[in-house]
């Protein structure tokens, strides 16, 4: 029941972060000139859309995996071998989005409040990337390396 | 964020999802079999691949969701993809394991232990789930940015705040009560 309760609760919350930033009428509130505030509204294409994804479970689990288990059943892995296992990409939109300036939705600054302007460095933000690819795949060689010398067939038999 | 770039990264995203899904389980079918020539290769793929949904489900994050409201950013926002689908994909997991877990022949091998774990895992990811929202949250709120408080005020008028109003109740059914259950059951255990 709390797993149902979870699921449900990521549904609130990816529809709070969709729905808000749209009109009832479907228009996307930031394309819209003039005042833009979204109200509470429920699209019966909102219930609809999970609806549509219950293949998983009817088709792809109900239906097929008692079989699968029962083929793998009698030769599941053994334990053995289980052990070791910015800002200037927003031009398009200003140009066709009715507003004169990046900023002219926000041009009254509430009291007190800050501004912060972005110059987003995309160099280092690429050579992260490309570092953190390289590292994850090496560290995910390594174990498997191991598990390979582990299972060459006739090891043990060169060995003795 | 052009039209032509989106879509070539949509077709990415699902292709490289798609091919991953496919290829592993088609690898682990073999591996149930007896062939377990495929365990280096399942390694390597899971290794390349946990890198590749990590990028993509940023990207995917960016596109679908963040660019909506083209003047709010948030650098959170691949974080909270990706730790909200892996409790989505754990309370999914634990679902169809309780349905499973009354039929042959999953019936001999899902035992109160696995379930014991994917709660325990599942409480886990709930908190970090929570810790990636409230971090997003008490940094607009503090910071009072012109830029980003006003996706958090629109989410908090216009009949929207009975929403987010909704998960009051949350932190006792998905943290307190989840807790609660879990050390009774550890204390019915005998020690390992």
């Amino acid at each position: 029941m709390i797993a149902a309760w979870i699921i449900f609760m990521r549904y609130v919350d990816i529809y709070m972060l969709v729905t808000p930033e749209f009109a009832s009428d479907g228009a996307n509130l930031h394309m819209a000139p003039g005042e833009h505030a979204s109200h509470f509204f429920v699209s019966w294409l909102d219930l609809a859309a999970p609806l549509a994804n219950r293949r998983a479970v009817d088709v792809d689990v109900r239906g097929q995996s008692p079989a699968a288990s029962d083929a793998g059943l009698p030769r599941s892995v053994p334990a053995r071998v289980a052990s070791k296992l910015r800002r200037p990409l927003m031009a398009e939109h200003h140009s066709a989005g009715h507003h004169s300036s990046p900023d002219d939705e926000y041009a009254f600054t509430p009291e007190g409040a800050a501004y912060e302007h972005t110059d987003a460095a995309v160099a280092p933000v690429a050579k992260f990337l490309f570092w953190l690819f390289v590292r994850g795949r090496g560290h995910a060689l390594w174990p498997g390396r191991r598990l390979q010398a582990d299972d060459r067939p006739g090891r043990e038999g060169r060995a003795a | 964020l052009n039209s032509g770039f989106f879509l070539a990264r949509y077709f990415v995203y699902f292709a490289g999802w798609i091919a991953l899904a496919w290829t592993l389980t088609a690898w682990s079918k073999r591996q149930d079999e007896g062939d377990m020539s495929v365990n280096l290769k399942i390694q390597r793929l899971s290794g390349f691949g946990i890198v590749f949904y990590a990028l993509t489900v940023t990207f995917a994050g960016i596109d679908w969701i963040m660019s909506l409201n083209p003047h709010w950013y948030s650098t959170l926002f691949g974080f909270l993809m990706m730790g909200g689908q892996g409790l989505s994909s754990l309370a999914f997991t634990i679902i169809i394991s309780r349905y499973l877990s009354q039929r042959s022949p999953m019936q001999e091998l899902l035992k109160p232990a696995h379930f014991h774990d994917l709660g325990k895992l599942s409480l886990a990811f709930t908190m970090l789930w929570a810790y990636f929202n409230f971090s997003q949250f008490l940094l607009t709120y503090a910071a009072n940015l012109v830029e980003e408080v006003p996706y958090f005020l629109s989410r908090l008028d216009h009949g929207w705040q009975y929403l987010a109003d909704l998960p009051d109740p949350v932190p006792l059914l998905r943290a307190v009560l989840p807790a609660a259950v879990a050390r009774q059951q550890a204390g019915e255990q005998p020690p390992r």
